[in-house]
C-alpha cells in the first residue's frame, strides 16, 4: 500500500523514526535507508504494515518500507 | 541490671534517630542489639548459658512457653547439632535464645529442622541491622527514579539474592564475545544461560542498546564506586534476544521466548516491547509462563494513547505505565483498562536529566559502553521487574503474592486504581511491608481518591473506605455507572406519563446491573471451562463482552453502540413479558455510554477520540435511553 506523510523521529527507548501519515495515524518505520530518515521530511512510501511486529518503541503499527519519495 | 537497661535503651534511642525503616527492624529485633552493641550489659551476667557479647549469632529463637525454660534449653542444645545461648538474663523468663550453626550445616537446613522441633515456638535468621543502603555509585544522585520508588529503604531488606529475571529484549552487552564486550557497570553480575531468537545461537548480545539498558535498571551492578545502581543487583539476568537491531521482532519468536524463559529457570520475564495485532498464541504463552510461577512485567506502550499494547494487555501479564519525576503520567505513555501499575519512565520534555539513566551500548558501535537517559514505558516496567526479583527474595512465594505486594505498596499511597496509573506508582519499600503483612490496605479507616482523566470535569472524587472494605476504582467505576443507570431509570420513568409508567421491577433493576457495570465484584476465574467462561461474561459490562469476542485491546464500535438495545427493542415488540428487562439492558447501556464519553477513556476502533468517539456515544446513548422508554412505556411499544 502507499502512504504519505511526514518522518518524526520519536525520543522513547533507544528511539524511533515515524511517518506520520496524512490520515493522522503514526507508523513505526521499518526499513527505508539514512535518506528516509530526515525528521521533517516529506515522504511517499510504498510498504506493509506488518500486524504480527512488536518493536521498542511500541508507537504505532509498523511499517516495512518497500521503497520510498520524497515529495 | 540498670546498666543493661540503660544500655538497650540507649542503642533502641540511637537507632530511632535514624531513618525509620531502621528504627523498625531494631524495635522487633532488640534482643541482637543488646548484646551486639551493649557489650556492658551483657557482660553484667555472669550465667555461662547468656549469649557471648560481640559474637555474631546466626539464629533467634522462641521455646514454647514451659516453668522450666533453663531445662528446655538445655535439651534443645542437647537434641540439636546448633549450640545455643540465652539472649540475656531475661532468657530463663522469656525463653529468647540465639543460636550458632553447626560446622558445615546451611541456614535453611537449620532453620528447618528447629520449625519443627516441638520445643521452639519460632526460630528465624539474624538479619544484620543496618541504615538504609545509599550506594556508592558516584551517578547514583542522578537517578531520582530511584529515589520515588524508595529503593534505599528497600535495598535494606532485599536485593534479588537467588532470583532469575529473564529480559526479553534487543538482548544484553553481557559477555565478551566477537564484537560484543561486557558493559563495565555489569562487572559481576550473575547471568543465566541466554539465547538469541533472531540469530537462533546462544549469544544474546545487544546490538540496539534498549536491553542492555532495561537490563541496567533491573540489576546494574551496585555499591561497586562505578556508575549507577540497579534494582535487583543480586538477582541472575538472561539474556533472551528477540529484537533485532532495529529493535522489531515478531510475535511468534517473542511467544517461543516466553516459553523457553519460562521453561529454563525464570522467576520474572520484562518485556520492554509491544505492538501489533492481539495473538493467541503470544497470549497463551503468558497465560503459561504465569501458571509456572512467573511474573510477566510488560510496557503498556508509547501511543500517548488510551490503549494499552500487547503483551500487556494479554491476562496475566502486569501492564505497567509510565511516570515523570514528578509522579504525573509521562506524556508518551499509554494507559487504559488492562492497566496495573505504574513507574518511573522518565519524562525528557522537562530536561534530559529527567529520564532514567543507565549504562548501555552505542548502538552505532556495541562494544562501546555510554551512559544514557533513556525515557519510555520500556524504562518503566524493569522497574516493576526488578520490585518482583526483590519481593521474591524477600520471601513472595508465587506471582500472586508478588503482584498483591506490587499492588497494594501502589495503593499505600492512597490512589485507587485508575486507567492511568493503575493501582498506583510503583512503591518497593511499601511493597515489602506489604508483603510481610505490616500493611493491610483498607484493614483500617482511610479515604481513597480516585483519579479521573483529565478533562473529566471534576478534579477527584473521593470515597469514604469502611474498615474492611477497600474501595478499588474498579469497583467504583462499576458502581459509578451502576449509579448514573439508576438515575437515568428513574428519569426514563419520571419522563413517562403516570398510567403509562411501567415499574422498576427487580427484573429490570438486574438488567440494568448487568449492562451498566457487570458483575465486577465476583472473584476472578481461575481455571478454564464453560463456568469461567459464563463468569467471565457477567463480570463484565454488556458492552464489553465484545472483549471477549474480539480480543481485549480496543472496544468494538458495534459493541459501545445503540445496535444491541435495537436488537433487543425489536424481541421486545413480540415478547411483552421480556420488556422490562430489555428496557433495564438499553437504559445501562445508556449510562454505560454516558460513563464512556464522560471519561473520555475508551478507545473505540480506530476513532479519534473527541471528533468522532464523543460524538458516537453520544448519539447512541440517546437512542438507547428511548429505546429504554419505549420499552417502559405499558401501552403498544
Amino acid at each position: 500500500m502507499k502512504l504519505s506523510g511526514k518522518v518524526e523521529h520519536v525520543d522513547v527507548g533507544s528511539g524511533a523514526f515515524v511517518l506520520v501519515g496524512d490520515d493522522g495515524q503514526r507508523y513505526q518505520l521499518a526499513g527505508g535507508d539514512r535518506g528516509m530518515k530526515k525528521p521533517g521530511q516529506r515522504i511517499e512510501v510504498d510498504g506493509e504494515v506488518d500486524k504480527d511486529a512488536v518493536t521498542t518503541a511500541m508507537v504505532g503499527p509498523l511499517l516495512r518500507v518497500k521503497s520510498y519519495r520524497a515529495i | 541490671m540498670r546498666m543493661r537497661v540503660l544500655g538497650l535503651a540507649a542503642v533502641l534511642a540511637i537507632s530511632g534517630c535514624s531513618r525509620a525503616p531502621a528504627s523498625e527492624v531494631a524495635a522487633s529485633k532488640p534482643m541482637q542489639l543488646s548484646v551486639k552493641d551493649a557489650p556492658g550489659a551483657a557482660a553484667a551476667a555472669d550465667d555461662a548459658t547468656v549469649a557471648r557479647a560481640g559474637h555474631d549469632y546466626e539464629l533467634v529463637l522462641e521455646l514454647k512457653d514451659t516453668a522450666d525454660f533453663a531445662g528446655e534449653l538445655a535439651a534443645l542444645d542437647e537434641a540439636e547439632p546448633e549450640s545455643f545461648a540465652f539472649n540475656s538474663v531475661e532468657g530463663a523468663e522469656d525463653g529468647v535464645a540465639l543460636g550458632d550453626l553447626a560446622e558445615g550445616e546451611s541456614l535453611d537446613e537449620a532453620l528447618a529442622r528447629l520449625r519443627s522441633d516441638p520445643r521452639v515456638a519460632y526460630v528465624e535468621p539474624i538479619v544484620a541491622v543496618h541504615a538504609d543502603l545509599v550506594p556508592n555509585d558516584p551517578q547514583y544522585a542522578s537517578q531520582w527514579n530511584f529515589k520515588q520508588i524508595h529503593m534505599e529503604q528497600a535495598w535494606d531488606v532485599a536485593q534479588g539474592e537467588g532470583v532469575t529475571v529473564a529480559v526479553i529484549d534487543t538482548g544484553i552487552a553481557y559477555e565478551d564475545y566477537g564484537e560484543f564486550k561486557q558493559v563495565p557497570d555489569l562487572a559481576g553480575i550473575k547471568f543465566a544461560k541466554g539465547y538469541n531468537f533472531v540469530a537462533d545461537n546462544e549469544h544474546a548480545n545487544d546490538d540496539n542498546g534498549h536491553g542492555t539498558h532495561v537490563a541496567g535498571t533491573i540489576a546494574q551492578a551496585t555499591n561497586n564506586k562505578e556508575g549507577v545502581a540497579g534494582i535487583a543487583y543480586k538477582a541472575t539476568l538472561m539474556p533472551v534476544k528477540v529484537l533485532d537491531a532495529d529493535g522489531s521482532g515478531r510475535s511468534p519468536d517473542i511467544a517461543d521466548a516466553i516459553r523457553w524463559a519460562a521453561d529454563h529457570g525464570a522467576q520474572v520475564i520484562n518485556m520492554s516491547l509491544g505492538g501489533g495485532a492481539p495473538s493467541k498464541v503470544m497470549g497463551d504463552a503468558v497465560a503459561y509462563a504465569r501458571k509456572k510461577g512467573v511474573v510477566v512485567v510488560c510496557a503498556a506502550g508509547n501511543g500517548g494513547r488510551g490503549t494499552v499494547e500487547y503483551p500487556a494487555a494479554y491476562p496475566g501479564a502486569i501492564a505497567v505505565s509510565a511516570v515523570g519525576p514528578g509522579g504525573g503520567l509521562a506524556p508518551y505513555s499509554s494507559w487504559g483498562k488492562e492497566l496495573d501499575i505504574a513507574a518511573p519512565g522518565g519524562d525528557k520534555s522537562t530536561g534530559e536529566t529527567n529520564g532514567i539513566l543507565q549504562q548501555t551500548i552505542d548502538a552505532s558501535q556495541p562494544s562501546r559502553a555510554i551512559y544514557a537517559y533513556y525515557q519510555g514505558t520500556s524504562m518503566a516496567a524493569p522497574h516493576v521487574a526488578g520490585a518482583a526479583a526483590v519481593l521474591f527474595s524477600a520471601g513472595a512465594k508465587s506471582p500472586d503474592e508478588v503482584e498483591k505486594a506490587l499492588f497494594a505498596g501502589a495503593e499505600a499511597s492512597g490512589t485507587a486504581w485508575n486507567e492511568r496509573t493503575g493501582h498506583g506508582v510503583l512503591d518497593v519499600q511499601a511493597s515489602l511491608k506489604a508483603l510481610r503483612g505490616k500493611v493491610e490496605p483498607g484493614a483500617s479507616p482511610q479515604v481513597a481518591t480516585v483519579a479521573l482523566p483529565e478533562g473529566a470535569g471534576t478534579s477527584a472524587t473521593a470515597f469514604n473506605v469502611d474498615e474492611g472494605f477497600a474501595l478499588r476504582a474498579a469497583e467504583a467505576n462499576g458502581l459509578a455507572r451502576f449509579l448514573i443507570a439508576l438515575l437515568l431509570a428513574v428519569g426514563v420513568a419520571a419522563s413517562l406519563r403516570k398510567r403509562e409508567r411501567g415499574t422498576l421491577s427487580p427484573a429490570l433493576l438486574t438488567a440494568l446491573m448487568l449492562s451498566a457495570a457487570g458483575l465486577w465484584f465476583l472473584p476472578k476465574p481461575s481455571s478454564a471451562g464453560m463456568g469461567a467462561l459464563a463468569l467471565r461474561f457477567i463480570e463484565l459490562p454488556i458492552p464489553d463482552w465484545g472483549k471477549w469476542l474480539f480480543g481485549p485491546g480496543r472496544a468494538s464500535p458495534l459493541f459501545y453502540s445503540a445496535l444491541i438495545p435495537l436488537a433487543l427493542t425489536m424481541l421486545g415488540f413480540f415478547w411483552k413479558a421480556a420488556r422490562p428487562v430489555m428496557s433495564g439492558v438499553c437504559i445501562g447501556f445508556a449510562a454505560f455510554l454516558a460513563y464512556c464519553a464522560w471519561s473520555g477513556a475508551p478507545a473505540i476502533g480506530w476513532m479519534p477520540l473527541r471528533i468522532v468517539a464523543i460524538p458516537w456515544l453520544l448519539v447512541n446513548l440517546a437512542l438507547c435511553l428511548l429505546f429504554g422508554r419505549a420499552l417502559l412505556r405499558k401501552e403498544a411499544v
